[in-house]
């Protein structure tokens, strides 16, 4: 039987040094080597006290307002939290964003009432001493499209 | 210093490569890939849906950058999905096993890299993902796969006998489990690392754990998450807890024998995410496997708790001159993982007929019979009955057994065996069977003047 056990050592070593480098400096594009710095944040009374969610209303041509989710999309909840939500969430991007929602779902979404807008609405909850408080929502946005 | 050098090459290649029993090594095989099955057939089915998303939100890591691998489309999408479905269940039941694991992981890692692609990268992945491609660099073939039983059937027929089935161990065993335990460990005691490296101890301020709390509440909604948000003290005391028992995971590397009791504590930590998070990490916990030797638990569950006494096991006579009975044999013995069926030669006349009195060499030759033990004698089932039997006692058989009962099943059974028996070749002499009586070289001349 051939002696494979010097080349298992050398690739098990480059492999956990790969994975040892990558985790301890919290990298994640060099996946599958990934750190793990989920949930390692930390959170204040005072500081990064506010836990938000973004509900997205769509308003058809009628003016109607209905419930838009990420599926709509075709995204699932926690891709789309991570890289839509954070543009819905800027002030700065956030229009140009729900511009392309509306257009993307009227493509999507051919049969169903089209959408000449959508309001954005802001869910927050902030941290206090003792417990988190529940704020009153926000409509951060109401995006229509121009009339023509 | 070259004698330390060799306590080291010492204690590594004890660490990595002791001999390992093959057979466990092909059950974490399984246990891999029927998850992967699973998660490629249920559970992520639906991100074959990415191939409609807008491209400009595709953002490709680094793995699928550095081959410049587009943003995934129609139909690339849905034949690589194909082809990943295919490699997995041959990987599973262990065909071509290295090649078609290690084809299943390379396409199982651009499965899961084009979904992350698109603004989140999983961090659970690793261990499932690394099992996988040890399994394919590594002898997880070498037991409970088609390839071991193609070997056998060869082998056994090369030999012109049945030689019954060994466990074996092989020193590249080992390392494979060894590194999938390494990297769960270090993935607990890295997270734990990054906590305390980013936020150090004042991430177990209470209201870090309250934020996520709130945060996964505004997510998915669970009600009990809520309920522990408003409970400081307690977020305050699990926080601390977690960070402990996050960082001391490290220890199960100096202290195997304790992992299990390590790997409860963390199963319990990942109930408690799930039931207030909705986390449940199941690509952590679902790797969790590697630690256990199940034939050294399958062996004492059997002998100290379902058959204190010692197992009953049936006896297959089977004619040992026969190529095909040979052959079934030793299928019935590789499908054989409870260990119920122990394999008897009839050609050895004078040891069977002591151990079974009253049966008939003949009979015996003409048809495979199955002895059960009842009233301190034996029953024996013949033919199609004994294949009956014999997929009771069968895991893989049981599927099929109940079918064994419809009516007319029986007859038309009983029927095929007879023809396939009938026709069958035997080793010495190109002696064949005929519906009514086998060639034998001992009874060869009485059998014709009967005729």
């Amino acid at each position: 039987m051939k002696n494979w056990k010097p080349l298992i050592s050398f690739m098990i070593m480059i492999w956990l040094g790969l994975q040892i480098w990558a985790g301890s400096d919290f990298k994640d594009y060099t996946w599958p080597f990934i750190g793990f710095p989920m949930y390692a944040h930390k959170r204040g009374v005072t500081y990064d006290n506010e836990v938000q969610k973004i509900l997205l209303r769509g308003v058809t041509t009628h003016g109607q307002e209905i419930e838009v989710i990420p599926e709509d999309f075709g995204m699932y909840s926690t891709p789309w939290n991570h890289s839509v939500a954070p543009k819905l969430k800027d002030p700065a991007t956030n229009r140009t964003t729900a511009a392309q929602l509306v257009n993307d779902y009227n493509r999507r979404h051919p049969q169903r009432a089209p959408l000449a807008g959508m309001r954005l609405i802001k869910i927050h909850w902030r941290m206090t001493a003792t417990v988190p408080v529940e704020m009153p929502p926000d409509t951060i946005l109401y995006y229509m499209k121009a009339p023509f | 210093m070259s004698n330390l050098l060799n306590r080291l090459v010492q204690v590594w290649d004890r660490y990595w490569f002791t001999p390992e029993s093959l057979t466990r090594l092909a059950i974490y095989r399984i246990w891999v890939y029927a998850i992967i099955l699973i998660d490629v057939l249920v559970w992520t089915r639906g991100h074959l849906r990415y191939a409609d998303v807008d491209p400009q939100l595709y953002h490709p890591i680094y793995f699928l950058n550095l081959f410049n691998i587009p943003a995934p489309a129609h139909p690339w999408l849905d034949i690589i999905y194909g082809l990943l479905a295919v490699f997995v269940f041959l990987a599973l039941i262990g065909f071509k096993t290295n090649f078609f694991v290690l084809l299943a992981s390379g396409l199982y890692m651009y499965w899961v890299a084009q979904w992350f692609s698109f603004g989140w990268v999983h961090h659970l992945h690793p261990p499932l993902l690394f099992s996988m491609i040890v399994l394919g660099l590594s002898p997880s073939g070498a037991r409970l796969s088609v390839d071991h039983l193609l070997k056998r059937l060869r082998e056994n027929h090369a030999a012109q006998q049945f030689i019954p089935k060994t466990d074996a161990t092989s020193p590249y065993a080992a390392w494979p489990l060894r590194f999938v335990q390494v990297i769960i460990i270090l993935l607990y005691f890295l997270s734990g690392y990054a906590k305390l490296k980013i936020s150090g101890w004042e991430w177990a301020n209470g209201t870090t754990l309250q934020w996520y709390l709130m945060n996964d509440y505004l997510t998915f909604g669970a009600p009990e998450g809520l309920w522990l948000a408003n409970h400081k003290t307690l977020c305050i005391l699990l926080s601390y807890l977690t960070l402990i028992f996050e960082t001391g995971f490290i220890l199960a590397l100096f202290m195997p024998r304790y992992a299990p009791w390590f790997l409860l504590v963390s199963f319990s930590f990942h109930l408690g995410t799930y039931i207030t998070m909705r986390t449940f990490f199941e690509f952590l916990w679902l790797a969790y496997p590697v630690f256990f030797n199940f034939p050294k638990i399958g062996a004492w569950i059997r002998y100290k708790i379902t058959a204190p006494a010692g197992l009953i096991k049936f006896a297959v006579l089977f004619d040992g001159q026969c190529p095909l009975c040979i052959r079934s044999a030793t299928t019935v013995d590789f499908l054989d993982w409870r260990g119920k069926f122990v394999f008897r030669d009839v050609n050895d006349w004078e040891q069977i007929s002591r151990d079974y009195p009253g049966l008939d060499q003949q009979q015996s030759l003409e048809e495979m019979q199955v002895m059960i033990p009842r009233d301190g004698g034996h029953e024996a089932l013949t033919g199609f009955y004994a294949f009956r039997k014999i997929a009771q006692h069968l895991p893989l058989g049981m599927l099929f057994w109940p079918f064994m009962h419809v009516p007319g099943v029986p007859l038309i059974g009983t029927r095929v065996y007879r023809f396939i028996a009938s026709r069958r070749k035997r080793i010495t002499g190109g002696a064949r069977c005929s519906f009514h009586a086998c060639e034998i070289p001992v009874l060869g001349n009485q059998l014709k003047s009967n005729q």
